[in-house]
């Protein structure tokens, strides 16, 4: 089934591709490694910004635009009939993530909502979160345990940010997405200024930029360095998630492959930086000596977020503005990279045939029954993360393998050359694409040796290890069931999604 | 700051920012010929 939606403008596809990049990794995970790892972590992550994410994104917006299917239907397209399958596994993939990232979105919400009852408290003279945590220092420590484990109101909250996100895309693309992205991303930009300004005029704010700029060589001679800035950007640019090929699905007949590509990613890379810029001179302002400031760059996504950012901002006066700007930008950052995982689940739904509305109700359904787990548990919550997100180098891989097939230089002249008025070498094509074949096999190899487990494939009994959060047994199991389901039912899904 | 992060941030945010603002203005530079002709 062909699509007759289509973004109006130029702007409308750009502010969705930036929409879907920039989310919530760009705030909670890069001023992280950025702060631990310094100048040298940033300038691989831009290497891999060019090397991974640019071929790989490129690859996904032509074949989106050319076949203007969902995943399955124009990866099936390309990939012929053998291969249909591959475009389930990243449709799969990329829902199992929406599913929990629903959940982040939850979270996002219940901390913009604390924030905003902080703000209210110090405008009115009541009790703020540094007054709750003179009384009690674990006070945001104890909040995070309540909202994260066996929470009604992070059921709720997630409930609503799936609703919302459904309720904007019913309206259809320009009604929907388009109009939703020209909102987040200015005003998400707007907000990292501000942020931005506030933190480098602490006493100390300097010096976060001294840990995130200052190249420290013989970092380039640690593997975990160069590991983490390829996973960084390859799950910040949204490369090989089947997004942008959702998105490019609905671009005009004659749009730009190549300038919209590097829109995108170095897009996402400023948004980045400018996190890294608002956020790592507080964290340095703010803790008691540069030791803290680091432990705490190590003390994960969710910790830093949600309990030691609230916890450093509530310190100074004014914290319960600069803390109610950056929930309510990591909110929308959250947000807006929501809506094209919910998307390219309508899409595919769409091209079996159902109305948009119809899709959407059902994929609302969807996300709201298999999130569930997520917002229940953060065990399952950490073991979806886990599987999906190394799932999605395979999701990349496949995207490679299918252009390696079709022929680099054919597929180049066939998909990507048309109607972009940048060019881009044949060579630099090529190669990267090439290599990163290699890449994705050395980066699932790593993750999967990091020994987050203890029994990573058999636990103590001699058993699989199946139900351990971070245990190799889970991620393969779920990845074969996904797998072997998309063999199975190839030959319907070659004829529902792209014969038909 | 040290004049090594100085640098090293110079050309981290020029290299970054300044691709995204180039290839925003190219895009701009395009759509704008392309509603003249």
């Amino acid at each position: 089934m062909t699509k007759t939606e289509e973004f109006s403008n130029r702007w409308g596809i750009v502010l969705a591709s930036l929409g879907m990049a920039i989310g919530a990794g760009n705030l909670w995970r890069f001023p992280r490694l950025a702060g631990q790892y310094g100048g040298a972590f940033l300038i691989l992550w831009i290497g891999f910004l060019l090397i991974w994410s640019i071929p790989i994104l490129m690859a996904e917006f032509s074949i989106g635009k050319k076949f203007k299917k969902g995943v399955i239907g124009s990866f099936g397209s390309v990939s012929g009939k053998g291969l249909t399958w591959g475009g389930f596994f990243i449709t799969v993939c990329t829902l199992g993530i929406a599913f929990y990232y629903a959940v982040v979105t939850g979270w996002a919400l219940q901390y913009l909502g604390l924030a905003s009852q902080n703000l209210f408290s110090f405008i009115t003279g009541s009790k703020t979160i540094a007054v709750h945590l003179a009384e009690d220092p674990t006070y945001l420590e104890t909040y995070w345990d309540g909202i994260s484990n066996g929470s009604m109101s992070t059921v709720i909250l997630y409930i609503l940010a799936v609703i919302a996100g459904i309720y904007l895309l019913i309206k259809g693309i320009q009604n929907g997405l388009e109009k939703a992205n020209k909102v987040l991303i200015p005003s998400l930009f707007g907000l990292l200024i501000v942020i931005t300004v506030i933190s480098l005029n602490m006493e100390n704010g300097f010096k976060g930029l001294e840990y995130m700029f200052a190249i420290d060589t013989k970092h380039f001679s640690n593997p975990t360095i160069w590991i983490e800035a390829l996973s960084q950007s390859a799950w910040s640019t949204g490369a090989g998630w089947g997004l942008i090929m959702t998105i490019s699905s609905y671009s005009r007949k004659k749009e730009d492959v190549v300038l919209n590509t590097f829109i995108s990613g170095f897009g996402n890379n400023t948004a980045s930086i400018m996190a890294g810029v608002a956020i790592l001179p507080a964290v340095f302002a703010l803790a008691a000596n540069e030791g803290e400031a680091v432990s705490f760059l190590q003390s994960g996504n969710q910790a830093l977020t949600f309990t030691i950012i609230p916890k450093l901002f509530s310190t100074i006066t004014g914290g319960a503005i600069l803390s109610f700007i950056f929930f309510l930008a990591f909110f929308m950052a959250a947000f807006s990279s929501l809506l094209p995982m919910l998307e390219l689940f309508i899409a595919n739904l769409k091209d079996m045939g159902l109305t948009r509305k119809s899709a959407a109700m059902r994929t609302a359904i969807f996300c709201i029954i298999f999130g569930f787990p997520s917002a229940w548990s953060l065990n399952f919550f950490n073991n979806q993360d886990w599987v999906w997100g190394i799932g999605l180098i395979i999701s990349g891989l496949l995207i490679i393998i299918v252009v390696l097939r079709y022929g680099i230089s054919k597929f180049k002249k066939d998909f990507i050359d048309t109607d972009s008025d940048l060019d881009v070498p044949l060579k630099y094509f090529s190669i990267t694409l090439c290599f990163n074949v290699v890449l994705a096999v050395v980066l699932i190899y790593w993750w999967m040796s990091r020994g987050y487990s203890e029994n990573p494939w058999f636990d103590a009994n001699g058993n699989w290890n199946v139900f351990d959060v971070y245990s190799n047994a889970s991620v393969v199991t779920q990845w074969a069931i996904a797998l072997i389901a998309g063999i199975a039912i190839n030959k319907y899904l070659y004829n529902k999604f792209v014969k038909s | 700051m040290s004049a090594g992060a100085i640098i090293s941030m110079i050309f981290i945010v020029g290299v970054v920012v300044g691709g995204f603002l180039y290839f925003l203005r190219l895009a701009m530079k395009n759509e704008q010929s392309k509603k003249a002709d």
